[in-house]
């Protein structure tokens, strides 16, 4: 009678907000996954352009400064290892060892005056600056994005659907400990 | 009877699922994103009035010219952070520039630290790459060298504008030679700032404060969970809101993470704070535009 129908019509309320429930759970860890994908991709982009940009900064010191053989290679070799990386962790090893090497090309640039000043070592330098400060937001962003992802999927409504969505646990984009290298490449100054 | 105390129940128990959902603490750093109170934000208090007018005319001409928006801002300390994190937290917080377009700029002064940076949105990448954004900040160089803030602010804003558009811009300020004296352009209006102190905390307008919080956290944050609900279930995403921007309590920033809000880097709640009643604010916010971390940084 009317307490029976009452218990009915909580049931289907209960049953009505689980349902709302998983749905805005399942969509949020869509979300989630395009996010870190969304920023991944950002990255890439930005390792991209700073792999543009070594050869000009290899030829404009070349320039100058010829008989500096060995640290050319050095950097040419860094360079390849990062366009062949494919793992975030990888990339992000060969990363800190270009950003190494670079770094040691621009402190050998301090001893040569002419090319300090030239116009296009400059330039160069800002590029080179300001995509180390883009690759560090998209670093930051991507590592964000996962850390939420993470504990998504680990959580309670997100564990339910790891399987059925194929999802699987992202990794960071940080140097392993270990492989640590000095971040050189130096600001532009006055 | 019984359903008035069942709805009454019902209440309590979605005001607590909603302050709990809501009240995640986050490490917050201890910069503090000053709030976008105009296209000039001088909270480093470094211009006059007058100053900040002349550079806001400029950035109103920048905006009719190129559609796209710029923040002048300075800051009294970057409080321990680089000057790059500092511009990216500003880039997020006010989102200057248009939603989709990401066309805006904010230019940041610290002169406690003698360091500025022009912080680019991806829009305008393109026009201002990095190495034009260096001409800036080195152009600024000789305007901050003689004191000059204001006239390098707006002497920026036209550099800024003449790049987006590829048109000579008329330009209103003349380039220092170096070796200019000293012109002192008082930082401030210290009589201004101690007036516009007090008068804005005339008690009255912090007990309203305290009622629309507890307007805010009782009637406005229940109703905009069972819309997000609703939203949901049609498959839109309804925008999240951030109770505690909404009442400026900034030590309850973040938001739970129960929908899953794209915008990943929200760590520094901007704090949209309760606004003094001296304070003449046309109602200046940013456009949604996003940053990349594009631009250039120097000292002087």
């Amino acid at each position: 009678m009317k307490s029976v129908w009452g218990i009915l019509i909580v049931f289907v309320l209960i049953i009505i907000s689980i349902g709302l429930f998983g749905l805005v759970s399942y969509n949020g860890l869509i979300r989630k996954d395009e996010t870190v994908k969304q920023t991944w991709s950002d990255i890439d982009a930005q390792l991209q352009r700073r792999a543009e940009l070594i050869p000009n900064l290899v030829n404009t010191v070349k320039g100058y400064a010829a008989h500096e053989e060995k640290i050319f290679t050095e950097v040419a070799q860094a360079r390849e290892n990062l366009v062949k990386a494919a793992t975030p962790a990888d990339k992000a090893a060969a990363d800190a060892e270009l950003n190494s090497a670079v770094g040691r090309l621009l402190a050998i640039a301090e001893s040569y005056p002419e090319l300090k000043a030239a116009d296009a070592f400059v330039r160069l330098q800002d590029e080179l600056a300001g995509t180390e400060n883009r690759i560090a937001v998209a670093r930051t962003r991507y590592n964000e994005a996962v850390k939420i992802y993470n504990a998504a999927i680990r959580g309670i409504p997100g564990v339910f659907f790891v399987k059925s969505l194929g999802l699987e646990p992202a990794s960071f984009y940080e140097v392993p400990a270990g492989r640590e290298a000095v971040q050189a490449v130096p600001v532009v100054q006055f | 009877m019984k359903l008035a105390s069942t709805v009454s129940n019902l209440l309590c128990v979605v005001l607590f699922a909603a302050i709990a959902l809501f009240s995640s603490p986050r490490a917050n750093a201890e910069f503090k994103v000053p709030p976008l109170t105009g296209r000039v934000v001088d909270a480093g208090n470094v211009f006059t009035a007058e100053e900040s007018a002349q550079i806001e005319a400029a950035i109103l001409r920048l905006e009719s010219a190129t559609g796209g928006q710029m923040v002048v801002t300075t800051l009294p300390s970057l409080e321990g952070l680089s000057i790059e994190d500092v511009g990216i937290r500003l880039g997020d917080a006010w989102k200057i520039g248009n939603k989709g377009k990401d066309d805006g700029a904010i230019l940041i002064i610290v002169v406690p630290e003698r360091k500025m940076r022009l912080e680019v949105g991806r829009g305008w990448e393109g026009p201002i790459n990095d190495a034009r954004a260096g001409d800036v900040i080195r152009g600024l160089a000789p305007f901050f060298r003689t004191n000059k803030y204001a006239d390098g602010a707006v002497w920026a804003v036209e550099s800024v504008q003449q790049y987006v558009t590829g048109k000579e811009v008329e330009r209103t300020v003349a380039v220092p030679a170096t070796g200019d004296s000293n012109t002192d352009s008082e930082s401030g209006g210290l009589l201004e700032t101690i007036l516009g102190v007090f008068c804005s905390i005339p008690l009255f307008a912090l007990l309203f404060w305290c009622l629309w919080a507890i307007f805010v956290y009782v009637v406005i944050v229940p109703i905009w969970l069972f819309l997000y609900l609703i939203f949901a279930l049609c498959g839109k995403q309804f925008p999240m809101i951030d109770p505690a921007a909404l009442t400026g309590l900034g030590f309850l920033s973040g938001l739970g993470d129960g929908g899953g809000s794209s915008d990943s880097s929200s760590s520094s709640s901007s704090s949209y704070s309760s606004s003094s009643s001296s304070s003449s604010s046309s109602h200046y916010s940013g456009g949604g535009g996003s940053f990349g971390g594009g631009g250039a940084s120097g000292g002087w």
